[in-house]
């Protein structure tokens, strides 16, 4: 018969396994928290938006016109800001999966805040040129594929042409918002990806069209 | 998308224990030297050195193992050529009149080479030495006192590659020293299953009560270590003896050393296959299950990995495709994507946890060097923590390839 020292086998399993769930909780727990403050960051963020944007809209109706090019500045802080809110959320969707309850509930209020600021932005077309896209995309299985791809392009389009001189807005169909509805049924758009570029519809545009289309748009009239 | 998050967090979990083990094992008796002295009521020691084809080694290993510090009365050095094919046997006779014993006979592999040597001596301890293998002066001194203990029936130094210069070379630096950290511990909860052939002391009276090596095994010494294992005896290491050894120099020498050390970590479970009852043979048991499921956590880490990176690429490569290969410049970079980026990446807790781990292989690096005094440790390092799960599946792959295919592995 074989005689082993005993090492108290069963005392240091056990230590060890408690020790490995306390570690494993505890980078749960931090993996939670962090998550939650993510999600604290984008409310945060949207809040500061939304007072920025109402700001720029009051001063609207108390400037006239020819002042109210100078705040072309402003909007564009504002757009370096809504970029932000749209890459935590991507990042959030990453992780949390692209129809999670709160992916979904962060998404409204930015869709809301980038018509917004659409609208604010459309009355600067007569102070310089301007592109300015709305990009209808929808993340259903049928028009997913389309949708990611367009989405590539006008991202590359908008660095290669400056984030200041192509302005872009992309909206998510399906979370049901009324104004977006509204701006469909105006344009009479009914299936995606559908761009809005300068109150012109297109439905899928490559990016040689795309780059056409931005080009001629940007170079100044000799007439 | 949930079958790859369980299994990152069965990784995450299997490695937080094996972590944990570690620690409450190596804290239980640290890095400690037992004191020793030159005195007269040292034991007889033999050092067997089995040589085949060693004629470029030999004499440096046979200079170095005269300069050991032991009474030459009480150390007998026997050389024994398994039938070299070149002059190894001419270059160990030059050194007969340094008291040097030389024996000749045909070939029949390392294990038969070891016994013939054995069965020569009356020392009652026997150490096994391989002929490109060069102790340090004081390697006997240090680690015979472990023998105090009577239950112990083998001591084991600290192994590291000579003189490291490659890529191979140094990635197996850098893995000798975390198995350095590794028997340590594996000495504190008796789980050594290895005496390796660089060098390591027996204890006579094991061979007289249990037999020889093995002279058919692939790795007679990990056999030899699993019986003293199985019969209920010690194993333990010296972390203050030094040996270094020339490693394989190429990735062929490497696979052809690893396929004969896996296959026959396969083989001699397979005989010992009782050190698996956990009940008996407790963390030893563990420790051998432990390994074949880090095999297979790596396979699948590495899939895992090459997976992502797979489609990193691909999607990547979509988006070029779809913007015409028309790569904006430098200038272009998004400020605020790196900085989203590196903080969304920084805060996800496996990112966070892989960064500990990382620090916990960086401390015990520093502990081994320190204790080693191994020099020129951190390229090393990198390299181990970087590569080394490649290869070590690499090997694991050929091997079980092999095994299942009943191919022959050779010496």
């Amino acid at each position: 018969m074989v005689v082993r020292e005993r090492q108290q086998f069963g005392f240091k399993i056990l230590l060890a396994f408690i020790l490995t769930l306390i570690l494993f909780l505890l980078g749960i727990f931090v993996g939670f928290y962090l998550n939650q403050k993510k999600i604290e960051t984008i409310e945060n963020l949207e809040k500061d938006l939304l007072v920025s944007l109402q700001d720029i809209d009051t001063l609207y109706t108390q400037i006239n016109k020819s002042e109210l090019c100078k705040s072309k500045k402003y909007l564009d802080y504002i757009n370096n800001e809504l970029d932000k809110y749209a890459i935590k959320l991507t990042y959030l969707e990453e992780s949390l999966g692209k129809n999670h309850e709160v992916v979904i509930r962060l998404k409204k209020p930015y869709n809301v805040l980038l018509i917004k600021h659409y609208l604010l932005m459309k009355e600067m077309e007569d102070c310089e040129k301007l592109v300015i896209i709305l990009f209808f995309y929808s993340n259903r299985p049928e028009f997913i594929g389309l949708s990611e791809n367009e989405g590539i392009i006008l991202g590359h389009i908008r660095e290669k042409y400056g984030v200041d001189k192509v302005k872009v807005y992309a909206l998510d169909v399906d979370l049901g918002l009324r104004t977006v509805e509204s701006i469909k049924e105006q344009y009479n758009i009914t299936s995606y990806p559908s761009l809005i570029i300068n109150d012109k519809t297109y439905g899928y545009l490559n990016k040689e069209e795309l780059e056409k289309i931005v080009k001629e748009l940007l170079t100044p009239n000799l007439s | 998308m949930k079958f790859e998050l369980i299994f990152i967090y069965i990784l995450v979990f299997f490695s937080l224990f094996n972590l944990s083990l570690m620690l409450i094992a190596i804290l239980e008796k640290p890095f400690k030297r037992k004191p020793y002295k030159l005195n007269k009521n040292l034991p007889r020691v033999a050092i067997i050195v089995p040589a085949y084809n060693e004629e470029k080694n030999i004499s440096s290993t046979l200079k170095n193992l005269l300069k050991l510090k032991y009474p030459k009365e009480k150390l007998e050095i026997i050389v024994v050529d398994d039938g070299s094919k070149d002059k190894t046997f001419e270059k160990a006779k030059k050194f007969e009149k340094y008291n040097v014993k030389v024996y000749r006979k045909p070939n029949g592999g390392k294990g038969s080479a070891l016994n013939y040597g054995i069965k020569r001596t009356k020392a009652e301890f026997i150490a096994t030495l391989d002929a490109d293998s060069f102790p340090e002066k004081d390697s006997l001194l240090k680690m015979l006192p472990y023998f105090e203990d009577k239950k112990v029936m083998a001591v084991t130094p600290a192994m590291v590659v000579h003189k490291p210069r490659n890529f191979i070379e140094r990635l197996q630096h850098a893995e000798y020293l975390f198995g350095i950290f590794l028997r340590k511990v594996f000495a504190n909860i008796n789980a050594i299953h290895v005496c390796p052939g660089p060098l390591s002391i027996y204890r006579r009276k094991f061979f007289e009560k249990h037999g020889l090596f093995d002279e058919k095994n692939l790795t007679e010494d990990m056999e030899m270590a699993m019986r003293i294992q199985k019969y209920g005896y010690k194993i333990e290491t010296a972390v203050d003896s030094k040996v270094s050894t020339i490693a394989p120099k190429n990735f062929k020498g490497l696979l052809k050393q690893r396929e004969r050390w896996y296959t026959g970590y396969i083989h001699n479970c397979i005989k010992h296959k009782q050190l698996f009852k956990i009940p008996q043979y407790e963390f030893l048991s563990l420790i051998l299950i432990f390994a074949y499921l880090s095999i297979i956590l790596t396979f699948g880490y590495l899939s895992y990995i090459s997976f992502k990176n797979y489609q990193l690429i691909r999607d990547n490569f979509r988006a070029l495709r779809l913007v015409g290969f028309d790569i904006l410049g430098p200038e272009h970079i998004n400020r605020i994507e790196i900085i989203e980026f590196l903080s969304h990446y920084f805060s996800n807790p496996f990112v966070l946890l892989g960064l500990f781990g990382l620090s916990a292989t960086l401390l015990i690096f520093l502990i081994v060097k320190k204790e080693t005094r191994e020099e020129k440790v951190f390229l090393n390092t990198f390299f181990f923590i970087f590569f080394y799960s490649f290869f070590y599946s690499l090997f694991w792959l050929v091997v079980f390839f092999k095994y299942i295919t009943r191919r022959k592995v050779k010496w």
